[in-house]
């Protein structure tokens, strides 16, 4: 047997070992790096109708991915929420547009992750709660349902509890789902800002 | 046959195993993590600053502090407790901790601590505001319920059922009848805070059952600033609970937003064991210790001796000079010990304590507190620093502040051949020798700190717009100033309120409300014929109509007082290096209170505090500007600054407080996630907002006006600014049309860039702040920020 075949096969398990880590940790990065969870297909918005001048993004149709969430209709407009992901973010940001006929536009954005919500600065209370309604909906569904929506609310409340602030919108759409509240929640009302 | 070979090959197992591990090596990536320093020779975390040992602002707090190595005391008089309105007498022993000396009134000016609010210190250091309870802030055994209602915002609205604490303590003083009870339930609390003794009911008197209320049991405490409960003067920085573990860059008027200065080399060491005795007869020379008082190249002669570090500069240029001024320098050891020099310090009634002296030292970080060459020592060529504090008191009256004298605590230390941080420096050139020019870097920092004339005049909002000294605009300083003195009414027939006291009677008079007592006035009214008479029976108490008042002091006088005492004013403040926004805020402060101190204080109960009389004064100014179409001279439209970055942040609001920090937030209750992306300051609408650091504007956004929440996607207007190796820096919600620069200008570190404002997705005039590496938001206070 050559030198060359000897050493060959003393080494080929080491060299088998390297290529084997080596692959693993590629194929692991780009399967982490790349996973991403499914973004349910949206009805399609006009790009004058995506966020405006959003810093450090160029082109919103291709760098932003929008994700709706909740809808209504009032007095003849179509309000529609969406979570909209950019890149580099760890966490989709709220976005509604105002839609009447052929006109668009964005009314409220929140990218800075302000931790309240206030609707009913931007769009008429009735628009804010059914909003707020649908959200609080899409989140008990991702829950997995009511009562494991509940019983997490309920572990956050004994967990944290305190007085805190909440928008009169989504003190309303809990308590259209049945959700109890604290009792020393401030409400902020739309007529007091 | 067992081939030779394959008995001494591994078994396959072992061969991989073998060969994992070894890739596993190969492959593996060493992070590293920014370590804060905590050297050996430090005692406090610190950074490096061109190679010289600095404090990190962003890590030091004062639990982070080493204890007092001296005990000390202070001894006011009882007259000067009767002008303060507390007693700040205290004592300490050595190895106390700064926070048990220092009252939040020491630092009312120079930290600003009572700025803060119990909710705030909880965003800022995790504090979980539930578990504490009442008792735990000494500050609310003194408040009555009347004081309350003063100071939390809303809560006089509520009934005083709602409000647990409040509820018991008034209950249990009434007489036991269900009626009684009930009717005051039911009362708002501003009803009850009316009422002679319920009003004057002290939360002390709920004894131990205090400790049983939650913090939150009060709506509104959380959000009150501590400024606003009486008493708050003289609460000890540690009796606040999470104060002592906030670190220092933090606060609402940070120590210093960066360094500025020059470093020195620590060249050699004169002292210690065997102290040295060159200067029992012989001044030193060129010393750059002292103080404010007497200046810092006060040289040392005495019969104790002097030790000092002797200095060099790393940019000397030998025989071409040094612009640093530091070749050949000595910081003189200060104390009163063999070896340790004593200096005048301190000035106003509180400048009297301690026999008026402290140790000489130098302020390479502003005048919070002091920093000391405590010791040497010359056979280990070693230098130690220590800090010193004082105490000031600018309230109604302005009382001054003690010397530097409480202290030393712990600080940085040098070695020969070491680098030494010593700020800017003045004085002469040690050696006489013609000096180069300064480097242009050093001259950007000088400009910064205020104290040099920078010909660019790139720092700030210099603009005035105006033909008058400094280029005031006499029109929209007038229009400022009586927009608040006269409650807007500015005219000039305007008669204030009598008010006499032991010294007599004095009334307000005119557009601009000059006090009848000012002797520029009286010597106007007094020129005329019956002046002086009618000047008798105003000191009297008359209060005359506005028919008679302008016979005498017409609106031409009142115009010509006002042009002369703000002249006066306006070159004092020049001198001092204020130009610009900067200028107009002292001259509101100083008219207001007598000197520009960007106080919290009150001048009148109900009236603005002096930071923001000054504040007002600058937007009522701009906006004058503006009414009358000189809109172009509200930004700046200087000259581009130098685009260079220097690798630290300066805080980009001076004052702003940090109401929203950083990074990931639980709702208390519905217990949903958010990520603020950055942090908030809180901030008065139109104040500046400058480059963190110097670089390039690569995004800008001028034209958002309040009320469109989605406008530039939600951020309002805003500048991103590129400073280089993947780092930016974004400024958010600022005003319509307050940035003055377009994509692709350079801006300098410090240079303004816009003003506070509310547009975007905003509910109140806040600047949102995010720094930004390789694409993806930071912590800003890695940065100390």
């Amino acid at each position: 047997m050559t030198l060359l075949k000897q050493l060959f096969r003393q080494w080929y398990w080491i060299a088998g070992g390297s290529i084997t880590v080596l692959l693993l940790s590629t194929v692991s990065g780009i399967l982490i790096g790349s996973y991403t969870p499914t973004i349910a297909s949206a009805p399609s918005l006009p790009s004058t109708c995506l966020p405006q001048n959003l810093p450090g993004i160029r082109n919103p149709a291709s760098e932003l991915k929008l994700k709706q969430v909740s809808s209504t209709r009032y007095q003849g407009k179509e309000y529609r929420l969406y979570d909209v992901t950019r890149p580099a973010t760890p966490m989709p940001f709220p976005y509604v547009v105002q839609i009447q006929g052929a006109s668009c536009k964005g009314i409220y954005s929140n990218p800075m992750g302000d931790p309240d919500d206030y609707f009913h600065l931007a769009m008429p209370l009735p628009v804010a709660r059914q909003l707020t309604l649908g959200r609080l909906q899409a989140a008990i569904q991702q829950a997995g349902g009511l009562p494991a929506f509940r019983d997490r609310l309920q572990r956050s409340q004994q967990q944290y509890g305190g007085v805190t602030q909440m928008a009169e919108e989504e003190v309303w759409a809990y308590q259209q789902m049945g959700l109890a509240l604290p009792d020393n929640v401030r409400v902020v009302k739309a007529t007091t800002r | 046959m067992v081939h030779p070979h394959r008995s001494r090959m591994l078994p396959p197992w072992s061969r991989f195993l073998i060969a994992l591990l070894s890739s596993l090596l190969l492959f593996l990536e060493i992070i590293t993590v920014p370590q804060t320093v905590y050297a050996a020779e430090t005692h406090i975390p610190s950074a490096t600053y061109y190679g010289a040992a600095v404090p990190d602002w962003g890590q030091v707090t004062f639990t982070s502090l080493p204890e007092l190595t001296q005990g000390g005391f202070l001894q006011v008089p009882n007259s000067v407790v009767g002008q303060l309105g507390y007693d700040p007498s205290r004592s300490w022993s050595a190895g106390a901790a700064l926070e048990s000396v220092l009252l939040l009134g020491d630092v009312a000016d120079s930290f600003g601590l009572q700025k803060f609010s119990m909710g705030a210190i909880a965003s800022l250091t995790g504090l979980n505001l539930e578990t504490l309870s009442l008792s735990n802030l000494p500050l609310l055994k003194e408040q009555t319920i009347a004081s309350l209602v003063q100071a939390v915002p809303g809560l006089g609205n509520l009934p005083l059922a709602q409000v647990r604490p409040l509820y018991d303590l008034v209950t249990s003083s009434l007489s036991q009848t269900g009626r009684e009870i009930l009717s005051v339930a039911n009362q708002t609390l501003s009803q009850i805070a009316t009422h002679d003794i319920l009003g004057s009911l002290s939360v002390n008197q709920l004894g131990d059952t205090l400790s049983q209320y939650s913090f939150t049991s009060i709506p509104g405490l959380e959000q009150t600033a501590l400024g606003n409960l009486p008493g708050w003067q003289h609460t000890f920085i540690e009796e606040v609970p999470g104060l002592a573990h906030i670190p220092f860059a933090s606060f609402p008027n940070s120590p210093v937003s960066g360094y500025f200065g020059f470093i020195a080399i620590h060249d050699v060491t004169y002292g210690g064991d065997r102290f040295h005795k060159e200067s029992t007869r012989k001044p030193t020379q060129f010393s750059i210790s002292g103080s404010y008082q007497v200046g810092f190249n006060y040289n040392c002669a005495q019969e104790r001796g002097c030790d000092y570090l002797e200095l060099n500069s790393p940019i000397s240029l030998g025989v071409a000079g040094d612009p640093s001024r530091l070749h050949g320098a000595r910081w003189i050891r200060g104390g009163d010990g063999p070896g340790e020099q004593m200096v005048q310090g301190g000035h106003g009634v509180l400048g009297q304590l301690n026999g008026g002296m402290e140790p000489t030292g130098r302020h390479p970080f502003g005048e919070v507190f002091k920093v000391v060459l405590t010791d040497t020592d010359e056979s280990t060529g070693t230098g130690q620093f220590g800090l010193y504090f004082r105490v000031c008191s600018h309230g109604i009256i302005d009382l001054g502040c003690t010397p530097y004298f409480i202290g030393p605590v712990p600080w940085l230390s040098s070695k020969e051949k070491g680098l030494v941080f010593v700020g800017l420096t003045e004085g002469t050139a040690p050696h006489g020798i013609e000096q180069p020019p300064i480097p242009s870097e050093i001259q950007d920092q000088i400009n910064q700190q205020g104290g040099g004339t920078d010909p660019s005049g790139t720092s700030g909002d210099s603009n005035l717009c105006g033909d008058g000294p400094a280029g005031v605009d006499w029109r929209a300083l007038s229009d400022a100033i009586t927009s608040i003195e006269s409650a807007g009414s500015g005219v000039y027939s305007a008669v204030g309120q009598v008010h006499c006291d032991s010294q007599g009677c004095m009334i307000p008079l005119g557009r601009y409300q000059f006090m009848s007592f000012r002797n520029d006035l009286r010597a106007i009214v007094a020129k005329k014929p019956g002046g002086r008479e009618f000047l008798s029976r105003l000191d009297a108490g008359y209060r005359p109509p506005a028919s008679e008042m302008l016979r005498y002091f017409p609106a031409s006088d009142q115009d010509a007082l006002f042009k002369q005492a703000m002249t006066q004013d306006i070159q004092y403040y020049q001198r001092r290096g204020k130009q610009g926004d900067e200028l107009l805020a002292c001259l509101g402060e100083n008219w207001y209170s007598g000197n520009c101190t960007h106080s919290s204080r009150r001048d009148y109960i109900g009236g603005p505090t002096v930071a923001e009389y000054g504040q007002r004064t600058v937007t009522g100014y701009r906006r004058s500007l503006q009414q009358r179409g000189k809109s172009t001279c509200n930004i700046s439209s200087g000259q581009q600054g130098n685009g260079k970055a220097t690798g630290t942040y300066t805080k980009p609001v001076t004052g702003g407080v940090i109401t929203s920090p950083y990074g990931w937030r639980t709702h208390p209750i519905t217990g949903n996630g958010s990520f603020h992306s950055g942090v908030d300051y809180g901030a008065d609408r139109g104040t500046q907002v400058k480059a963190a650091d110097g670089g390039v504007v690569v995004d800008v956004l001028n034209t958002c006006t309040e009320g469109n929440y989605a406008c530039g996607g939600g951020y309002g207007n805003v500048v991103v600014i590129d400073h280089g190796n993947g780092r930016t820096t974004l400024y958010g919600h600022l005003q319509t049309n307050s940035i003055p620069w377009k994509k692709g200008q350079k801006v300098s570190k410090g240079q303004l860039i816009g003003r506070v404002g509310s547009t975007g997705r905003s509910t109140g005039p806040h600047l949102h702040f995010e720094t930004s590496v390789n694409g993806k938001t930071v912590d800003p206070r890695q940065y100390g920020l």
